[in-house]
């Protein structure tokens, strides 16, 4: 078997700065200074699946991103878990996508680099959380897609046993190849990057698309034209409550507590 | 001003029931505009219906829109996308509702790509100014809501995790029309997905959306001991019990199932008890609608207490087994 | 909150020696420290030996850096392998000292003395992890006191009988094998000819530990003293010519104060960093003790200052060592001054932190503890002040 997977990782600020965000009064966007990126936290887990089916099948493993130039910083990082390839779309022109230009996007890039037997992506992304993405990639490419993705095992050379998790329980599928996965982090625990894969990534094949290197990209679909969905305003909420204070001794408080429970 | 604009409702059913989310929406469908008329509908999609399409109409909404075929039975993205496709290119609602559920958020990008057109995820409100109808959802872990506006596509579709809208006083229609629609695309869709069994989780008791009471153990809850002391306080009120990721990752719980935040569960209960949470934004998200909140923490600076209706100073331990003791 | 937002995120990045490897190696690291290490810190200072995170490192690569492609190792340079050391070093101080010896130092030190047959042996299971080597040489009489040493190695016909015993022998009870330093002829104090190197299994015939010490610091090592009790050794076991390996012992010993550098920054920068955040999120009175104390922030800038410059100089040493230099004086003036910096940055941040700082639940206290330790390991700076005044 040499399967073809490929990963799409997105390059997200990092979620640790998340509760200073600031908006820009006058641009009402997000202050991105002095935030640094990194791979967003579901796609590494994405990353481990691919690793894991490499190493059980000698699977190639590809790893594609749309982003700012900075992105290849973390196409390195992905390259780095031991990945054979990395392709990243920078361009202004496909900027300002929201889910569905930027799933045709990256569908455009992984066609044009080759046939892929399964594509994997994180569930949702931290920072816009939309979950859209590795769905909506699958109606661009034409494959079968499948979200909440907590297993996923090859059963044969083209059929891949995968679970999904409901509120209520645990689908248990069998899928035809190709497919779109979107993993959980539950799936599995995500591998440290060791040394030697850390020395080489930087040696591996990155590849840089501009939207002149994609003639196949259509202009209706791209960027803030291709984007059915538009920002409006932004702001930060703020949640506030006065609150009273319980004090005394511990039995004391749980008698005013319960008082409040009874009370409803 | 536009006439008899319509709005529909993907109906979702889990275990034969109509989900909470789908009142909710209706509700804030009925209340969304404020002039002109609206009408809402449900789509319902199964092998057999009738059941369904029944427990809908006690909504009283305008329109039933139902598909029945062999290849809805269970819930398949492939089939079920179909469906939902073709309905809407049939009847052009003007805005098309999901709950943002496990099925509501694989399905309702899977539609609004094959129909081209914009999708808002977990809004956690919608509003309208005249025709203008703006969504509202969150980024960067619920620190920033974004307005999200769908000016020229349709339908406008967007997706509302239940228990965030909650329900008020709506109209209900007395006159129901009921549709059942071939869609005969599924007779040649073959969908490269088998099914090959389903394993139910153990959700014994009410669920934490429908829960009166909650009480919700965060990251200082470091004890067995402690856990175990809040499942007892728990069951004693009648409440359900919620936490935050630490616990996942104490390992005291083994997955997500009763995750109270941004990318867990939603819950506005009577009373909402917080045990060692320290009140991170994705968090509060989750819980910010409990109509009375207190919590129990003993950093004294914990940012929970800012949301707070009571605040306790003290360590979880001890207000738990003198809790334990004034009740049993 | 105006003051949490001030709390600076240090422009790490931007050092002379910061390249694209080196960052996501740094990343790679602290990511591993937070989620493996700083769990198991409360563990360690109950006195149990890291034996799952050592192996896990293994595994990562991240033991065995400096080693060469050919042994197994990862062939990373000396600046690489302080910046790991310096960011274990930021929550474990021990476990920083345990990854410096575990392969690095202690397999340094004979790697080249080794036979082909010896490399495959010990070397290569010993940077593959599969084998835990040790270093033993302090006897009663200290560890520079060459002349004094007790432990012998008398040839019998092929073989080679061993007497005697070491204290603070680091990983005594646990190693599999120990390489001690032994007596073989009389001891020539110019030419420091008369010790050899000798590989002890510690599963051999006459071998026993004692008991392990429970220490002030540097807690989770095993520390403890051991006897040879007439361990008969073949030539095999020999580790490098006879008579000469006392030279190559003081020379690696002093190379490897380079680390001690490194992760005595690293533990300075760890205290402060937590000390930082405290005072910065320590509400009085509606504000941060940051905001109303001008004395803190003095203080705590006059730590800053010292930290930095001491980085500086320890990273100027590694690349000294990168590029083959010398570093003899470098590395005795790096070990001398960071403990210095090392026990006052933590001092004064037990003090800044107030009551809490003296409790052991807050972990601030374990870095002054630890600091006294680096004056002590591979060397008493008490010792080695006297043996600088040499070259100066």
């Amino acid at each position: 078997m040499s399967l073809k997977i490929g990963v799409c990782i997105k390059s997200v600020p990092n979620p640790e700065h998340y509760d200073r965000i600031e908006i820009d009064p006058e641009t009402k966007t997000i202050v991105r200074k002095n935030m640094p990126c990194v791979i967003n936290s579901a796609d590494k887990h994405a990353i481990e699946l691919a690793m894991q089916l490499k190493e059980a099948t000698g699977a190639e493993v590809s790893i594609f991103t749309m982003a700012p130039p900075q992105g290849k910083e973390q196409l390195v990082s992905a390259l780095a878990y031991g990945a054979d390839a990395a392709y990243l779309l920078s361009d202004r022109k496909v900027g300002g996508a929201d889910t569905l230009a930027t799933s045709y996007s990256l569908c455009t890039m992984i066609k044009k680099v080759g046939q892929f037997d399964l594509i994997i992506a994180g569930n949702e992304s931290e920072d816009g959380a939309t979950a859209h993405v590795p769905s909506q990639l699958g109606e661009w490419m034409g494959m079968t897609h499948m979200a909440d993705v907590i297993h996923a095992e090859l059963i044969s050379e083209d059929t891949i046993n995968v679970s999904k998790e409901f509120e209520n329980g645990y689908g248990n599928y069998n899928i035809k190849l190709p497919c779109v996965l979107a993993v959980k982090k539950n799936i599995n625990e995500v591998r440290y990057p060791t040394v030697m894969n850390m020395l080489v990534a930087n040696k591996k094949p990155l590849t840089v698309f501009s939207a002149e290197d994609l003639p196949e990209l259509d202009e209706n679909f791209i960027g803030l034209e291709g984007s059915p969905t538009k920002a409006g305003e932004l702001i930060t909420p703020e949640y506030s409550r006065d609150s009273k204070s319980i004090e005394g001794s511990s039995e004391e408080i749980a008698e005013a507590i319960l008082e409040l429970v009874m009370k409803g | 001003m536009k006439d008899n604009r319509e709005i529909w409702i993907f109906a979702e059913f889990k275990d034969g029931r109509i989900t909470k989310g789908f009142e909710e929406l209706l509700c804030k469908s009925r209340n969304l505009f404020e002039r002109g008329a609206t009408v809402v509908s449900a789509v319902v999609l199964g092998n057999s219906t009738e059941d369904q399409i029944a427990q809908v109409k006690e909504y009283g909404v305008d329109k039933i829109y139902a598909v029945e075929h062999t290849k809805l039975i269970d819930y398949n993205c492939d089939y079920y996308k179909v469906a939902m496709e073709h309905l809407i290119r049939k009847h052009n609602p003007d805005i098309m509702l999901f709950g943002a559920t496990v099925i509501g958020a694989e399905l309702a990008p899977s539609v609004a790509a094959r129909l081209r057109t914009g999708l808002a995820a977990h809004c956690v409100d919608i509003t309208a100014e005249e025709e203008e109808v703006s969504f509202w959802v969150p980024a960067f872990g619920g620190n920033v809501i974004g307005e999200i506006l769908i000016p020229d596509h349709t339908p406008q579709m967007a997706s509302v995790k239940p228990g965030i809208l909650g329900v008020s006083e709506y109209v209900k229609s007395e006159c129901i029309e009921i549709f059942k629609e071939e869609v005969p695309e599924l007779d040649h869709t073959e969908s490269a997905v088998e099914l090959i069994g389903f394993t139910p989780k153990d959700n014994s008791g009410v669920s934490l959306e429908d829960a009166k009471i909650v009480v919700c153990a965060g990251r200082g809850v470091t004890s067995e001991e402690t856990w175990k002391k809040l499942n007892e306080f728990a069951t004693e009120i009648h409440a359900s019990v919620g936490y935050t990721r630490s616990l996942i990752d104490r390992g005291f719980v083994e997955d997500e199932t009763n995750m109270i935040g941004t990318s867990g569960k939603s819950i506005t209960p009577d009373v909402y008890i917080g045990i060692g949470i320290s009140g991170a934004t994705h968090h509060v998200c989750g819980m910010n609608k409990s109509k009375t909140i207190i919590s129990i923490n003993k950093d004294s600076k914990a940012k929970l207490f800012g949301i707070s209706d009571y605040k306790v100073v003290a360590q979880s331990e001890d207000i738990l087994t003198a809790l334990l003791e004034k009740i049993q | 909150m105006q003051t949490s937002r001030c709390v600076v995120i240090r422009e790490e990045y931007i050092m002379w020696y910061m390249n694209d490897e080196r960052k996501m190696l740094k990343e790679m690291v602290k990511e591993f420290t937070q989620n493996e290490v700083k769990p198991f810190i409360p563990r360690m200072e109950n006195d149990e030996y890291p034996k799952d995170i050592l192996k896990k490192m293994v595994e990562i690569g991240l033991l065995g850096l400096i080693h060469e492609e050919k042994y197994g190792g990862s062939g990373v340079d000396w600046i690489s392998f302080g910046l790991v050391i310096e960011e274990i070093a930021k929550e474990s101080n021990t476990l920083a000292l345990l990854t410096s010896l575990a392969t690095d130092v202690t397999v340094a030190m004979i790697k080249d003395l080794c036979t082909p047959e010896q490399v495959d042996k010990f070397v290569k299971p010993a940077i593959k992890g599969d084998i835990l080597l040790a270093c033993w040489a302090t006897e009663p009489c200290g560890i520079f006191n060459l002349a004094e040493y007790e432990t012998t190695a008398v040839r019998d016909g092929d073989d080679w009988i061993i007497n005697g015993g070491k204290i603070f022998a680091t990983n005594g009870s646990v190693a599999d094998y120990g390489f001690a330093l032994c007596k073989t002829g009389e001891f020539n104090p110019e030419t420091m000819e008369g010790l050899t190197f000798f590989m002890i299994p510690t599963a051999a015939d006459g071998f026993s530990s004692g008991h392990a010490e429970h220490k002030l610091g540097w807690k989770g090592t095993d520390t403890n003293q051991v006897y040879f009790d007439s361990i008969r050794l073949s030539d095999a076991y020999r580790i490098g010519p006879v008579d000469k390996a006392a030279p190559v012992l003081i020379h690696e010993t002093i190379a490897g104060y380079t680390l001690y550098g490194a992760f005595t920054l690293g533990s300075a920068e760890g205290v402060y960093e937590k000390t930082r955040k405290y005072l910065a999120e320590r509400i009085q009175n509606g504000k941060s003790l940051w905001e109303t104390h001008q004395v803190i922030r003095n203080d705590m800038a006059k730590l800053w200052a010292m930290i930095e410059n001491f980085k500086g100089a320890v990273y100027t040493a590694l690349d000294c060592q990168n590029k083959g230099e010398d570093v003899t004086t470098k590395a005795i003036a790096l070990k001398l001054q960071g403990m210095e910096l090392m026990n006052e940055v933590s001092k004064e941040c037990i003090l800044l932190h107030g009551g809490t700082g003296t409790v052991l639940e807050t972990d601030i206290e374990r870095y002054y503890r630890d600091s006294i330790m680096t004056g002590i390991g591979c060397g008493s700076n008490k010792t080695l002040v006297d043996f600088l005044s040499n070259f100066i």
